[in-house]
């Protein structure tokens, strides 16, 4: 699927998930580099979606529909690479641009403090 | 991971060039810290990947800048590795073949300099991904067909400068390179054939130039670094025609590839076609023990069993025809009658493209990253080396050769997944090597096996035509006529271009005259 494609896709599927909600000036920024970035393996039809699915089931499959990442966690995930993922360095993705990608990724996460699913 | 100076680089003198490059591209675009190491190891090392590690980065903007930061580290003895983007998976991204190498970042020159729709060719800077070139292309409706490689992360200057392929007639991307700007070790700049003249209009339309051509003398080089360069591109044809069959028993692939000898030759067909084993075709469906849940290599009823069950061949060819409906339509004909002469007596499969219909089937290069998901073969954290040695283009050869490269990686406790593309005159045998990094033992299996796999290959005549970092030495070293004559060249002409030896030391085996850089990894 191309990119343009599969872009479209994905703001489809976006705009009919039951989790779209109004989102911050640095989640939206997240949001687009997400999509701009990390869709081609983390979208819906993703290679790393699929893998993520066996492994975790469906409700963790998806990293933008997710509720338990933390940013470390992600920190390290770019910045070291995870499984089969290869790093991003600071002159593709600055420290910035990870940090609106955590607020994006981590948004759905509950209050600090309440009780985790 | 921890700061490694580069070999005989004080600290004091790596601090001083950190803050000479800093002065060239400020701060921000130097980096230097342990977490930014982290980001610069190989992510598919087959092993230790700190035994290649760079110690800093610095990622300009310009030529300009690119001639500044050569300057200083010719003037400090500063050891530079460039690279477009960084994404060469499964040949050391951008890891560099010495530890303590300053990496040449230039995902920032990431511009399209020119699309030029009558004469068919663009310009871009090293930083231009596939992805980036393609949504131009399309957002500006330009009928102009990109060429890309499987993995399509990567830069398209780097891609062509490492002489990768894919399967549209352009698809020898070297090959379609015409007039580069490049930045010498000293920081001198130069263009390439008619970008000699003031004003040229032809630079990018007639390679040569006047005198001797030094186009390709900056293919898997480390000769200088290319910071323009001009790619023809396809022009979008009136039609596309799409032909893939399987073949069902192993011993197929000779009879296959003597039938497509004449036809490549004799241009009736200009793409290159893809043929894959069945356990590739497997590999891009998910990971092993989806179909096999055993150690070792699969056994032979067990592939027959999932390859069966996925529809997969034993041999799994395609290939495109570009071009006039008319044309097309008579190339395809006689590729189906030659094929119809054969025992395999195929049933091709077509699919057709014209104007309008969706781009997906049109047979241009799509970028997309689903590929990189073979690299999971075998679960944990994957990788994969890629073995791609040349040969004649012959059936008895390329079957011979496929027998004694599928016992090595059996023996090794690897599946052969591999296939055969093919040039006009000769073929490329391609198989990978998947591993688990984090298995230490699975890794030296690894490296032994791709060791053995380049002997085995030299033996029959055959060599490599592009590699890991791992094995520059060990592939250059079997390019050894006559005394390695071929290597005291590239180390002549390393040594007059670059004296205080500091772009990419031990690129492609090609080591500047001070070699105490030279350490075995």
């Amino acid at each position: 699927m191309s990119r343009l494609a599969l872009l479209a896709a994905l703001a489809a599927f976006a705009a009919t998930s039951a989790s779209a909600q109004a989102l911050t000036d640095s989640q939206a920024k997240g949001k687009a580099l997400f999509d701009g970035t990390c869709v081609y393996c983390h979208g819906p039809q993703g290679h790393a979606t699929g893998l993520l699915r066996r492994r975790l089931g469906d409700k963790d499959a998806l990293l933008a529909e997710r509720t338990n990442l933390t940013g470390p966690y992600i920190h390290i995930a770019v910045r070291r690479g995870v499984m089969s993922m290869p790093t991003y360095r600071r002159s593709e993705l600055s420290d910035a641009d990870l940090a609106a990608i955590t607020d994006y990724l981590t948004r759905l996460n509950p209050p600090a403090g309440s009780a985790q699913q | 991971m921890q700061l490694v100076l580069p070999p005989g680089v004080s600290r004091a003198a790596f601090d001083r060039a950190m803050r000479r490059f800093a002065g060239v591209v400020g701060d921000k675009w130097v980096f230097n810290t342990d977490d930014d190491r982290d980001t610069f190891l190989d992510p598919y090392a087959p092993g230790n990947a700190e035994r290649y590690a760079a110690s800093a980065s610095v990622a300009p903007a310009s030529t300009e800048e690119v001639q500044a930061i050569l300057r200083i580290a010719t003037e400090l003895k500063i050891p530079m590795w460039p690279f477009g983007r960084g994404k060469n998976l499964g040949y050391g991204g951008g890891a560099p073949r010495v530890a303590g190498t300053v990496l040449l970042d230039l995902n920032r020159m990431n511009r399209i300099l020119e699309v030029n729709e009558k004469y068919g060719y663009i310009v871009v800077e090293p930083g231009v991904g596939f992805f980036e070139l393609f949504d131009h292309l399309q957002k500006n409706k330009i009928k102009l067909w990109m060429s890309a490689p499987a993995q399509t992360w990567g830069s398209v200057m780097g891609n062509a400068l490492d002489r990768g392929i894919g399967y549209t007639p352009y698809g020898d991307h070297a090959s379609k390179m015409c007039g580069l700007e490049v930045v010498l070790p000293t920081g001198d700049l130069v263009r390439t054939g008619m970008g000699a003249m003031p004003n040229s209009s032809t630079w990018h339309l007639f390679r040569p130039g006047f005198g001797p051509s030094w186009e390709a003398m900056f293919q898997q080089s480390n000769y200088g670094v290319v910071t323009k360069m001009g790619l023809w591109m396809l022009p979008e044809p009136e039609m596309t025609l799409g032909l893939s069959f399987q073949a069902q028993k192993d011993e197929d692939i000779a009879e296959m590839l003597d039938t497509l000898r004449p036809l490549k030759m004799d241009g009736t067909l200009l793409a290159a076609p893809n043929i894959g084993n069945a356990i590739r075709g497997l590999a891009s469906r998910g990971p092993r023990d989806l179909v096999w849940q055993g150690t070792g290599p699969m056994p032979e009823a067990a592939i027959e069993e999932a390859r069966k069950k996925y529809d997969i061949g034993r041999w799994n060819f395609s290939t495109r025809l570009f071009g006039y409906e008319e044309v097309v339509r008579a190339n395809a004909k006689i590729i189906k009658d030659r094929f119809a002469k054969t025992s395999m007596k195929p049933t091709f499969e077509e699919s057709i493209w014209r104007p309008g219909d969706p781009v997906q089937r049109s047979g241009q290069a799509i970028p997309s990253l689903t590929p990189l998901n073979i690299v999971n073969w075998l679960g944990g954290r994957g990788g994969h080396l890629t073995f791609s040695p040349i040969s004649a283009f012959s059936g008895d050869e390329a079957y011979k050769q496929y027998r004694s490269t599928r016992a090595l990686y059996e023996k090794a406790g690897f599946d052969y997944s591999g296939g055969f593309t093919t040039g006009e005159r000769f073929l490329t045998h391609t198989s990978m090597v998947f591993y688990d990094r984090t298995n230490e033992e699975m890794t030296g299996r690894a490296n032994t096996l791709f060791s053995d796999l380049v002997k085995n290959a030299a033996a029959m005549g055959a060599g490599e035509y592009r590699t890991h970092v791992n094995f520059y030495d060990e592939v250059a070293d079997s390019y050894s006529w006559n005394n390695n004559a071929l290597r005291k060249l590239n180390a002549k002409v390393k040594d007059a271009l670059d004296p205080a030896g500091i772009l990419a030391p031990g690129k492609m085996g090609v080591w500047p005259k001070d070699k105490s850089q030279v350490k075995k990894l």
